[in-house]
């Protein structure tokens, strides 16, 4: 994990290879202002104007590149934020909150779908930049595998984290530095922290267990 | 009346007189020991509440236990055995200026003099405090602990208080303070104390953030000779000036009045606001850790600053106190600061990352009027009052030193992944491939850095460096360590950026004025307006070196 600061102009390059390596991308690609709008702004107190604001500034900004408004403006990120932005870009769960929003499911306000999906996003993120560090290891391990599985049991979240049998980690690289992850082997999915991640996150709306077959699925806000 | 009981007790020293039903008479010498202070203690707030507070014979024990509290445990905490020295008729500049402002108005009396106890480590008698032995008068003087003002209030009790803090903190691990020296003189004898001032406040002309403000004041006017010392009607002048309602009975500053009234006091000072931090979805830093650097920069290079409380979401009153040191370092945060290091976007492959060390911090010295006078308190809870946290900070700044803290990181983090002047370029033979680097950042006097280096730096050539190159009067510095030499202050580089130019003029390596790496040193003169060092010096066996520890006393 670490913090760069990068401008504007780099975080577009960075999101268009994360667009590139996500499959079915034409989501992606038709709402990438309202995208990156959510990376870059700050709706916390029910903006929605400056959302809008923002959006067309980013419109402006991918037709004709300006230095001006936004190319040489800095941003500062995280090496572990920007690991789950390709996540949920390359899993499709950027594309399922897309939909959600599309479809009219997104706060009680008028809103366009493109300020909806801004706001919505902008949401997700600030949530999961919040988690602490367990919260967010299986938060990012169900996300990875949300393509495959948008409902998932514990045992298939346990089978989803490193083991001697596959020991690559989807958080883990060289600067991050974790107490359950010794010598490739995480043991993590041995503790009770595990289940206390996942009611966790379900208090923070995140997931949502479903009773009838003891899975969880992802909650969007409403 | 009391009073003259108080008095004919003084003169005639064979005839005591009691108070009350104790056995306990007022003295000038009171000698507290591990024996006698629970009842010592108590008798000695209660004669003072007596005689100098509230003169009603009446009031019961529990009022004034009450009201004598913080007194009562200021007295508790001191190391025993000491002497307190009383002198029963003292002017305090600071209450005799709210005196004839407002408490002489009043309907009901208020008495005009002040008391101060000052405080000896050692037992002391008369004749022992007025020797004129020279040997015995240097011991008496070493035990000084500091003083505290008595005032005729019911709210406010204590004033004017000046206490080393050595005597009274009870640390598991060592703080670093700010402090000033300050001269105090009783009975024809001049006594000094290492000390940053405290009072409480009386809630009627002055409030926590008048306290604050006249704490901050007091430290800077004894400290420099840039500023002069106020008093509280001065200070109500100058809010009165910029308020929109009246200010007496006081009802606090807002910080935006807090900082004018500075800069009319000759300051330049800066406000850090909480909700105006840039906020990112894709970073976990949040906007109190951003300030918290903030506040750490200005304490690490000593300047005090004033801190406003509010509670969370906004609703209720604030509060107001002065930072004036911090704690040790944070096993727990070091490990959370190592996540987050800096690394340069454009060469991540290849840089040192860049620990920040302001993040390893967690306790902060406090005077706060809330409190026992010197508090270490981690900065998520720096007030007594519940879910308060930190929303102002308010730095004043000397009239010169135009870059602040969170430009001159800026600057500094663009430097040290600059492609010319970089650690990446300067130490890559000192130090492993992409090995972590360790950052301290604090402004200094360039008169004491270059007199430290002097005295602190091995190699010759490397002194002369320091001591000749032109410097203004305030410069950032930025140390750089490996992380196992932290821990010792052992530094292996830093660089030295000048505090007089403004961000826009100043951003990148427009600022240096000198860089220290490994067996090497390189110098720009002030006509030198483009980026490139007017000299560079090779430097043979350039070990590490010690990191700058003058702006901050250690206490341990």
């Amino acid at each position: 994990m670490a913090e760069y600061y990068i401008s504007y102009r780099e975080l577009e390059k960075l999101f268009d290879q994360y667009i590139a390596e996500t499959p079915n991308n034409s989501q992606l690609l038709e709402h990438k202002a309202e995208i990156l709008a959510a990376l870059t702004g700050d709706y916390e107190q029910g903006n929605w104007d400056s959302a809008n604001e923002m959006i067309s500034l980013w419109e402006n900004q991918i037709d004709k590149p300006s230095q001006l408004l936004l190319g040489s403006r800095y941003i500062r990120v995280q090496q572990i934020m920007l690991d789950f932005l390709k996540v949920s870009c390359t899993s499709g769960l950027i594309d399922a909150l897309i939909v959600y929003v599309s479809q009219g499911s997104f706060t009680g306000f008028t809103v366009s779908v493109g300020t909806g999906i801004a706001v919505a996003l902008w949401e997700l993120f600030t949530t999961v930049k919040k988690l602490d560090d367990w919260d967010f290891c299986v938060y990012m391990q169900a996300a990875t595998h949300f393509r495959e599985y948008s409902e998932f049991t514990i045992d298939e979240l346990k089978s989803w984290l490193p083991s001697v049998a596959h020991p690559d980690c989807n958080m883990h690289n060289s600067t991050w530095h974790c107490d359950y992850l010794v010598a490739g082997n995480c043991t993590f999915n041995q503790t009770p922290k595990i289940e206390e991640a996942l009611k966790s996150l379900y208090g923070k709306g995140l997931l949502l267990p479903i009773k009838e077959n003891l899975k969880y699925g992802f909650k969007f806000k409403k | 009346m009391v009073e003259t009981k108080k008095q004919s007790a003084l003169d005639s020293s064979g005839n005591k007189l009691p108070i009350d039903k104790s056995d306990y008479e007022e003295e000038i010498f009171t000698i507290i020991t591990d024996e006698n202070y629970e009842e010592m203690v108590s008798d000695f707030c209660e004669a003072i509440f007596k005689n100098s507070v509230f003169e009603a014979s009446n009031t019961s024990n529990d009022v004034i236990d009450t009201y004598m509290l913080d007194v009562n445990k200021l007295l508790k905490q001191l190391p025993r055995p000491y002497t307190i020295v009383q002198e029963f008729y003292h002017i305090d500049r600071s209450f005799r200026d709210t005196y004839y402002t407002y408490f002489s108005n009043q309907h009901f009396q208020v008495k005009r003099y002040s008391r101060r106890l000052f405080f000896f480590a050692i037992k002391l008698s008369e004749k022992e405090f007025f020797t004129q032995d020279e040997e015995e008068q240097e011991r008496v003087a070493d035990h000084f602990m500091g003083a505290c003002v008595i005032n005729p209030l019911t709210t406010g009790v204590i004033g004017r208080t000046l206490i080393n803090p050595r005597y009274i903190l009870n640390l598991k691990s060592s703080v670093y303070m700010r402090l000033s020296q300050f001269e105090l003189n009783i009975y024809g004898k001049k006594f000094n104390v290492d000390a940053f001032p405290y009072r409480m406040q009386d809630e009627e002309t002055m409030r926590c953030a008048e306290v604050s403000l006249l704490n901050l004041l007091e430290y800077y006017a004894n400290s420099y000779h840039d500023y002069r010392s106020v008093v509280p009607s001065e200070i109500l002048e100058n809010e009165k000036r910029h308020s929109h309602e009246r200010v007496l009975p006081s009802r606090g500053i807002s910080y935006p009045i807090l900082t004018k009234v500075l800069s009319e006091f000759g300051f330049s000072p800066r406000l850090y606001n909480l909700s105006s931090i840039d906020k990112y979805s894709l970073s976990q830093i949040t906007q109190e850790d951003e300030l918290k650097r903030c506040l750490h920069y200005y304490i690490e290079s000593g300047i005090p600053v004033a801190l406003n409380l509010l509670p969370i979401g906004n609703n209720g009153s604030g509060h107001s106190m002065v930072c004036i040191g911090h704690g040790s370092v944070s096993k727990e945060l070091v490990k959370k600061a190592r996540r987050n290091k800096w690394i340069s976007w454009d060469n991540k492959e290849h840089c040192h990352p860049l620990i920040n060390s302001a993040d390893f911090y967690e306790d902060y010295v406090v005077v706060d009027d809330n409190q026992p006078v010197y508090q270490v308190r981690p900065f998520q809870h720096l007030s007594l009052y519940p879910d308060m946290r930190v929303e102002n900070i308010a730095v004043p700044l000397y009239k010169r030193m135009f870059l602040d803290a969170s430009d001159a990181a800026a600057i500094v983090r663009s430097i040290l992944h600059h492609k010319q002047f970089g650690i990446d370029v300067w130490s890559d033979n000192f130090l492993n491939e992409k090995e972590d680097v360790i950052i301290r950042l604090f402004m200094a006097s360039s008169r004491s850095l270059k007199n430290f280096r002097l005295n602190t730096l091995e190699n010759i050539y490397a002194k002369e460096a320091y001591v000749i190159v032109p410097m203004p009067r305030f410069v950032w510095v930025c140390e750089l360590y490996r992380v196992e030499n932290y821990e010792d202050l052992k530094a292996f580089g830093e660089i030295v950026i000048d505090a007089t130019s403004a961000f826009g003029r100043g951003h990148s390596a427009c600022s240096l004025i000198l860089m220290h790496y490994p067996n090497v040193i390189g110098i720009r003169y002030p006509e030198q307006t483009t980026p490139e060092f007017d000299e560079m010096i090779e430097l043979e066996n350039d070990g590490l070196f010690e990191g700058y520890r003058k702006n901050l006393q250690k206490i341990t």
